[in-house]
């Protein structure tokens, strides 16, 4: 039976045309209406199914930089004809296609999506040039990336490995290992597809069921928790807490804390993975020998219930970054929606705000 | 949100104001550009340390009172190759606050001393920062802004719906209640040894074109030289040669115009010798364009300047390129009037559809007939 709502809710200002639908093969599709020159058409695949090892360390990064080449890369010549581009990216959360264009070519951005998650076989070339561009890319990787990345092995080990992967390891990847993840990967109950532009709901929701409803399902196994270490030593100039899923109370004041204790730092980074068990919200300075935190929580609560309520309405309003965040959402659980994570963010209180700050304080003991 | 731009010169010795009268949105931005004096090329540490400092703002507002009038987004203030830029937007408040933090950022700084910063490595770091391993005294990062700011030309556009004239007079208001103390500052001493950035990284610069030349032309070549993967550099760099990870051609701020600059880093040493190959693979590929390679750019270009994509023809500084945003916009149109010239969009996409194959291959020729520069990281 095809699943679909309206998740639109009367007598709330949130009242968006958007549809969400669920194939019978399990993959979540979304439409959503929004007025733009633009439409971003998205998949994403959550990093749960194929979990990664030391052995299979990067096994996703490296299939990402294989599955953008579909067709031997043709996609990006066509879509750049009209000022697009397709970017892909493999994060904690899982890795995912992004696709802008204008919104007369979206048939062009569904087509390169449909291009890209076709299985194919991967040569031992292919291989090795996208192990080369990986170690290249490593060169360029920012220094509050190293560190954020740093902090997650050092509070959930191995279950913590850095998506970037391992250049070295991918250089002498297996194409048969490889093909075996990208099974794994492509499996649509961990899978969704998210548009977002000015388009009619209910074409795009039928373009995406004919066009996606051929991908073979397999099973889903329930998302396992992280197991947490007894994490110490996290680097000077960051602070860290933990977070449950993106719906939970206890994020909304994670992120507005983090968000609140950033805004007083100089140079600072904040960085946070919507993943659905247990993540971490991670905030810091590059100022070198820093690892004071001298602020008053109670004066900053006002100001962090601000900047997280604008830092998630900023992702829905935008076609491409809403498109991003229901995708990453979605693609975990076809029922998380980052509405309720607003409104635990207007809901949060005083206590819940300053206990947040305080874990921040204390993962420097 | 652009109505129309005025000018207006403060005073003999103020900066140069302008306007950008219009109502996307509530809020205020403002963008200065200070050109940094020949004599100042080779002081790097204080003169980066200042910039560093600046975000903490004045002692009217510190940088908990910026992050209540602009949700936490701050200050931004970087260095191009000769000029210092300084960004804010204000999402509450009034065109006086606007003004007033500019003002103050300008001519009263706090500059209080800090832990001395971890440099960021990353893509375009070779390019913005002013490298350099001493770390300077307070003294010395005082004297280096005063020095810059007492003989720089400044350049200062504000932005927001506010009535014309309005940001100019609380300017002079300003200056009339608290008339400038800047005292003359002696030429800071150089530094002597540069810091060298953590990756590999080879440029190669064509001639600066000034506003009034074919900008458009050189934005095109750009594009099609380094920008997506269709791009010749793409292609031939990173594909057939595998020399860099990320390479691209863009335009570079100077204080006489836009610097045709290709840009490529790799995780290894870059050999002289490929990149001498490299140069002569560009142009061949140039000599075959065709007009859809044309037609590519300028949808390119439309895009980007008109609506919201992605490619952009020009590096402004350590995010990158632009988008079609206030924020963007801002610091657009303090260039473009440093350069002595309005910014105008629709203008720059007109005059680039006129354009024709043959004038866009002789720009990329004439860039590609300049010499390389490399730099080898922590050598």
């Amino acid at each position: 039976m095809l699943l679909a709502c309206w998740l639109a809710l009367a007598g709330t200002s949130d009242d968006i045309p958007r549809l969400r639908t669920i194939l019978p093969n399990g993959l979540t599709v979304l439409a959503e209406r929004m007025p733009a020159a633009y439409v971003s058409a998205q998949v994403w695949m959550a990093s749960t199914p194929g979990q990664e090892t030391a052995l299979t360390h990067g096994y996703r990064h490296l299939l990402e930089h294989i599955m953008a080449r579909a067709d031997g890369g043709r996609w990006d010549a066509q879509i750049e004809a009209f000022g697009g581009v397709l970017e892909a990216e493999t994060s904690r959360e899982g890795t995912s296609f992004r696709i802008r264009l204008p919104k007369s070519q979206l048939p062009l951005a569904l087509n390169c999506l449909a291009a890209i998650l076709r299985e194919r076989s991967i040569s031992s070339d292919e291989v090795k040039r996208e192990a080369r561009a990986i170690y290249n890319e490593a060169a360029l990787r920012s220094s509050f990336t190293k560190r954020v990345s740093l902090a997650w092995t050092k509070y959930y080990g191995e279950q913590g490995l850095d998506p970037f992967g391992d250049p070295d390891l991918l250089a002498n990847a297996a194409p048969k290992s490889l093909q075996n993840m990208w099974s794994q990967m492509l499996n649509p109950g961990r899978m969704a597809i998210t548009v977002v532009g000015d388009i009619d709901v209910d074409a795009v929701s039928d373009q995406l069921k004919r066009k996606f409803s051929g991908i073979a399902g397999g099973p889903v196994e329930p998302v396992k928790p992280i197991k947490l270490l007894a994490a110490t030593g996290v680097p000077t100039g960051m602070w860290v807490a933990k977070t449950g899923s993106p719906v939970d109370l206890k994020t909304a004041a994670v992120l507005a804390a983090g968000l609140a204790i950033g805004s007083q730092l100089p140079d600072s980074f904040f960085s946070y993975s919507p993943l659905i068990g247990q993540s971490l919200v991670i905030v810091g300075t590059n100022e070198d020998g820093t690892d004071r935190l001298d602020l008053d929580p109670d004066d900053l609560y006002e100001l962090g219930k601000r900047l997280a309520h604008r830092w998630v309405e900023r992702q829905l309003k935008d076609p491409y970054l809403a498109a991003a965040f229901r995708g990453r959402l979605l693609a975990q659980s076809s029922g998380l929606r980052p509405e309720i994570l607003l409104e635990n963010i207007d809901g949060l209180s005083r206590v819940d705000f300053v206990t947040a700050v305080d874990e921040f304080k204390g993962s420097k003991r | 949100m652009i109505s129309f731009a005025i000018l207006s010169l403060v005073a003999s010795k103020g900066p140069q104001i302008h306007e950008l009268l219009g109502s996307e949105g509530s809020g205020f931005q403002f963008a200065a550009v200070i050109a940094i004096p020949p004599e100042m090329d080779d002081v790097c540490c204080a003169l980066q340390e200042a910039v560093r400092l600046l975000p903490d703002g004045t002692a009217l507002h510190r940088r908990r009172a910026i992050a209540d009038l602009n949700n936490g987004r701050g200050v931004q203030a970087w260095t191009t190759s000769d000029q210092v830029i300084i960004r804010a937007s204000l999402d509450s408040g009034s065109i006086t606050d606007a003004v007033t933090l500019a003002y103050g950022l300008i001519y009263r700084p706090l500059l209080e001393p800090r832990e001395e910063a971890e440099f960021s490595s990353g893509w375009y770091t070779p390019l913005w920062q002013r490298l350099s391993r001493r770390q300077p005294s307070e003294s010395e990062t005082r004297d280096a802004w005063r020095y810059l700011v007492r003989n720089g030309k400044i350049h200062v556009v504000f932005g927001g719906p506010f009535a014309a004239g309005q940001s100019v007079s609380v300017w002079q208001g300003l200056m009339d209640a608290e008339p400038m103390t800047i005292r003359p500052a002696d030429r800071p001493r150089p530094d002597g040894f540069p810091r060298f950035p953590a990756v590999n990284a080879a440029w190669l610069d064509g001639g600066v074109v000034a506003p009034s030349d074919s900008v458009p032309a050189a934005m095109v070549s750009a594009l099609l030289l380094g920008q997506g993967k269709s791009s010749v550099l793409y292609r031939v760099a990173r594909e057939e040669m595998g020399l860099s990870y990320r390479q691209e051609a863009f335009l570079w701020p100077r204080p006489a115009g836009w610097q045709p600059r290709i840009y490529l880093t790799s995780a290894d040493p870059i050999p002289v010798a490929k990149l001498e190959q490299l140069k002569e693979r560009m142009l061949a590929e140039v000599s075959g364009w065709n007009a859809s390679d044309l037609n590519r750019a300028q949808q390119m270009l439309t895009e980007n300047l008109l609506r919201n994509g992605v490619w952009s023809p020009w590096v402004i500084g350590p995010a990158g390129g632009t988008y079609n945003t206030a924020e963007d916009r801002i610091v657009l149109e303090a260039l473009s009037q440093s350069n002595g010239a309005a910014y105008d969009a629709n203008s720059l996409v007109t005059r680039a559809e006129s354009l024709t194959l043959e004038t866009v291959q002789a720009a990329a020729k004439s860039w590609l007939g300049h010499d390389w520069q490399v730099i080898t990281a922590n050598p």
